[in-house]
């Protein structure tokens, strides 16, 4: 039965089909080595410095162990040597929809993008394969002087301001998957708001992998001047797919006093999909940075969104949810770095764990001496659907400072017999009740979405919830 | 003081073995030593590298073995309750006159034991000991005190029968450089055990304790750990509840000044179903305090309709205080309710406006409000036989490092 009704699922998978496009102008071979870091930076004509932070990037990836504290089991499963760490879709960039490939564009319509091209009057990047291929900007946040392009163009267009900020927030040695990236990196977005800039629409960003054992390596920084406020959004979803495939990204944000940046993520990619990002924000004086962030897909997702507060009454906010089902671990959490008084932080994690899946809050708030008056709040909960299933919960405070506000607080349980009767009495199935509920405690979550991704985010659990009972 | 006489006598397994045909122990105790020095001689030395003590800051902590002074307790137990059969002796006695009872217990624990380096180390060199016996349905009159004040490797081996009830202090005031002890606590079916570990050692002493508890069936455990003494002090506290029905009550209470540091690990253990446990621990820090608190919920596959709860909470009493906390679940039942909780903080500014608006001065309304903190651990023990003393000492420390 149980069976039965995964195949249902996986047959239903919205976005699993598999595009035919071959007409690759490019395809690099398998592995990862010198040469090959060499050929991306000549292919891109990247400046000498990017060239040789790719080289020393990739010795340190090589010299980096895995974390000890993670999954190995599962990271065990990598093969480095059977990725693809570069590939094109095509050498010319479409302006406009267009220009956009016929082939290219059957697999956006099927995604949604010209839609959503339509009703968020925004910019949209999207990314297929390693590369842009289509990027619209809107006028008015061109008025604004607003910079928003691919990594690529941003380096080309604006390599001061890239090489300014690049790898500080996130050095290539912080961990094994950052070094990684910073050797292969191609594509993701490049953000710069100027002074005082309030961007009304979300800019939004949609990320694809749609080659076999093809690895995606996308690389964001987003700038926020101060007074500015710029919301960014970025969604995936990939074909199915019978091999191992990485993911691994890397995100820098900076906020400047005063700045305000809001990052959306909603990941759901197909459960062969290894999702191990880096993503880290440095917050200024009186900035606010918010990490809204849905892990709903991939075989190990590895993710701890985090805010260096470094000025004085910065502010850090991360909410995310997670869902794990067979055969899936999402190790996800948040890191709160204090380094500077009365800064706050607040962390809301919820998790659902169903079918043999497992869900991991993983997560750190560190105050450092002399910061008085910070406060930080962590709250946890973890839904068990079944006796297969499993949820850990590893947070850790360091404390070193006398006047601060410190509080953690994590419940798991499963769905509550009480809460599941009182629907059902109101003449719900349990299957719908079970959604009803499970939906519910994604609320927190779901109403911080544009309405595009709420609906979708809604459907999705329903159809997760088919099977969970009985 | 004795130790200090034997200093130049170093450890090893010559040595081990030399103690235990000169107390003429049975041959599988000898074994038994020389498994658990192996053990700790395969282990490496601590580092803050090491897995389980990164947190703690090892600098100038001497953790090099002490030589095998005799750790004998004072007994104290109500002459009524050896009539009914009840043991209070030391472990080597235990050993000539109940071999079979202890070596029964001993196998059990054995079976099951998560070492650590430094208990191996006490399983390996600890002599005279101590040793409780409370027989099936026996209830205890009084408490039984057990006191150490001298040499390194204190071990207590308890063993609570069938629907007896007891409780026991056990309390450590040596002022050696090492003290590594180890503590094992059988509850059989029913049994309920109130249990207290004072650590109060010597301002130098590195003290390292191993708490082991195993209970059966609708067993009833309440633990409370008050560590006040020494200069490093590190607890690994773990109950096991192996039976349906087994109730475990953890309590902790530290007062730490100057530059000690606190290191407490802890394990609930749910691994039978219908299981429930209960964890407080509080630390309150003065000087350049620095405690640590490690603690992990498992609940097994098995042990649905399980109950847990763990709670770490401190308060920061001066600027140069530190704290650090690591609550963890590891879930893999679905039909349980499990929650914790961490706090870190100074005293509530409301609590002690309060208090001022009745008059009373800043330092005594701070020293109540700590006072108070404590209170909730030790009224939860529920054996003011065994905490009436404690409040008292830490007391006369108010005055001097707390308040404000």
């Amino acid at each position: 039965m149980a069976v039965k009704q995964e195949m249902l699922v996986d047959k239903d998978y919205k976005y699993g089909f598999r595009d035919e496009t071959q007409n690759y102008s490019f395809k690099s071979r398998k592995g990862i080595d010198h040469d090959i870091v060499e050929q991306i930076s000549v292919m891109k004509k990247e400046p000498k410095w990017m060239r040789d932070a790719r080289h020393r990037a990739l010795d340190i990836f090589f010299a980096k162990p895995m974390p000890p504290w993670a999954n190995l089991e599962l990271l065990g499963q990598i093969n480095f040597d059977d990725i693809f760490y570069y590939m094109r879709a095509s050498d010319v960039e479409g302006k406009t929809w267009e220009e956009v490939p016929e082939d290219i564009k059957r697999t956006f319509d099927r995604l949604g993008v010209p839609e959503a091209e339509r009703k968020f009057l925004g910019g949209v990047t999207a990314q297929y394969d390693s590369e842009v291929v289509y990027h619209s900007m809107r006028r008015d946040l061109e008025a604004q002087g607003v910079l928003f392009s691919d990594m690529d163009s941003g380096l080309r267009e604006h390599e001061d301001i890239v090489r300014k900020y690049f790898g500080t927030v996130i050095p290539a040695a912080d961990n094994k998957f950052s070094a990684l990236n910073t050797s292969v990196w191609s594509g993701g977005s490049f953000v710069w708001v100027p002074a005082g800039v309030h961007v009304s629409v979300p800019l939004q960003a949609y990320f694809r992998i749609n080659a076999e054992s093809m690895g995606q390596f996308e690389r964001t920084l987003i700038i926020a001047e101060p007074g500015s406020f710029v919301h960014y959004i970025e969604g995936c979803t990939a074909p199915t797919y019978s091999s191992n495939s990485l993911h691994s990204a890397v995100v820098e944000l900076v906020a400047m006093e005063g700045a305000h940046i809001r990052y959306t993520t909603i990941q759901n990619w197909y459960k062969n999909i290894f999702n191990l990002v880096t993503k880290r924000a440095v917050a200024h004086k009186n900035s606010h940075v918010e990490w809204v962030d849905g892990n709903l897909g991939s075989k190990l997702t590895m993710k701890y969104p985090s805010v260096y507060l470094v000025g004085e009454g910065a502010r850090g906010d991360v909410l995310s949810v997670a869902y794990a089902s067979a055969g899936m671990h999402q190790d996800a959490g948040s890191k709160m770095v204090h380094a500077a008084p009365n800064t706050t932080s607040l962390i809301t994690s919820k998790s659902v764990s169903k079918g043999g899946g497992r869900t991991t809050y993983r997560g750190l708030v560190k105050v450092y001496e002399g910061c008085d008056g910070v406060k930080s709040n962590v709250r946890c909960d973890a839904l068990l659907m079944d006796e297969d299933s499993r949820s850990d919960t590893y947070p850790t405070m360091e404390i070193d400072a006398k006047n601060v506000r410190i509080e953690h607080e994590a419940t798991v349980s499963k769905v509550g017999e009480e809460q599941l009767f009182y629907v059902m009495s109101r003449g719900l199935t349990e299957v719908e009740a079970t959604t009803m509920i499970v939906n519910g405690f994604f609320e927190p979550f779901v109403k911080e979405l544009p309405m595009e991704y709420a609906v979708e985010l809604n459907r999705l659990i329903a159809l997760e919830m088919e099977g969970s009972v009985g | 003081m004795i130790d200090t006489l034997n200093e130049p006598r170093e450890i090893d397994a010559a040595e081990i073995d030399r103690a235990a045909s000169a107390a003429n122990e049975p041959g599988w105790v000898r074994e038994s030593r020389r498994a658990a020095f192996e053990r700790y001689a395969a282990m490496p030395q601590p580092t803050e590298r090491t897995p389980g003590w990164r947190r703690a800051d090892l600098t100038g902590i001497d953790f090099s073995p002490a030589p095998m002074g005799a750790s004998a307790f004072a007994v104290e137990a109500a002459a009524a309750d050896l009539e009914r059969g009840v043991v209070a002796c030391s472990l080597s006695e235990a050993l000539a006159m109940h071999e079979r009872v202890v070596r029964g217990a001993l196998e059990r624990v054995h079976r099951a034991q998560t070492l650590g380096k430094f208990s191996a180390l006490a399983e390996s060199a600890w002599r005279e000991g101590a040793f409780v016996y409370v027989p099936d349905g026996v209830e205890l009159s009084s408490p039984i005190h057990l006191t150490s004040s001298a040499g390194s490797y204190p071990r207590l081996l308890a063993i609570v029968g069938k629907n007896a009830r007891a409780s026991i202090a056990e309390t450590h005031r040596c002022g050696s450089r090492l003290s590594a002890g180890v503590t094992d606590l059988i509850l059989e079916d029913g049994a309920h055990l109130t249990y207290a570990h004072v650590q109060e050692c010597g301002e130098r002493t590195v003290a390292l304790s191993h708490q082991r508890a195993r209970l059966a069936r609708d067993a009833k455990l309440v633990t409370l750990n008050f560590g006040i003494g020494g200069r490093f002090a590190r607890a690994d506290i773990e109950v096991e509840l192996l039976g349906p029905g087994a109730e475990s009550d953890m309590l902790g209470l530290v007062f730490a000044e100057r530059s000690q540091q606190f290191d407490y690990h802890t394990v609930q253990g749910h691994r039978a179903p219908s299981t429930r446990s209960d964890l407080l621990f509080k630390s309150a820090l003065g000087g350049s305090a620095h405690a640590v608190y490690t603690g992990v919920i498992i609940i097994e596959k098995f042990a649905q309709k399980s109950d847990a709860y763990q709670a770490n909470r401190n308060l920061i009493l001066s600027d140069g205080a530190r704290a650090d906390t690591e609550p963890m679940l590891e879930i893999e039942a679905n039909d349980v309710r499990c929650t914790h909780g961490a706090t870190v903080g100074p005293i509530d500014e409301e609590q002690l406006f309060y208090l001022q608006s009745r008059g009373l001065d800043a330092s005594d309304a701070a020293r109540l409000v700590v006072e108070g903190f404590f209170a909730e651990v030790l009224q939860k023990v529920g054996d003011e036989r065994l905490t009436g003393s404690l409040q008292e000492k830490v007391a006369p420390h108010l005055g001097r490092d707390g308040g404000a």
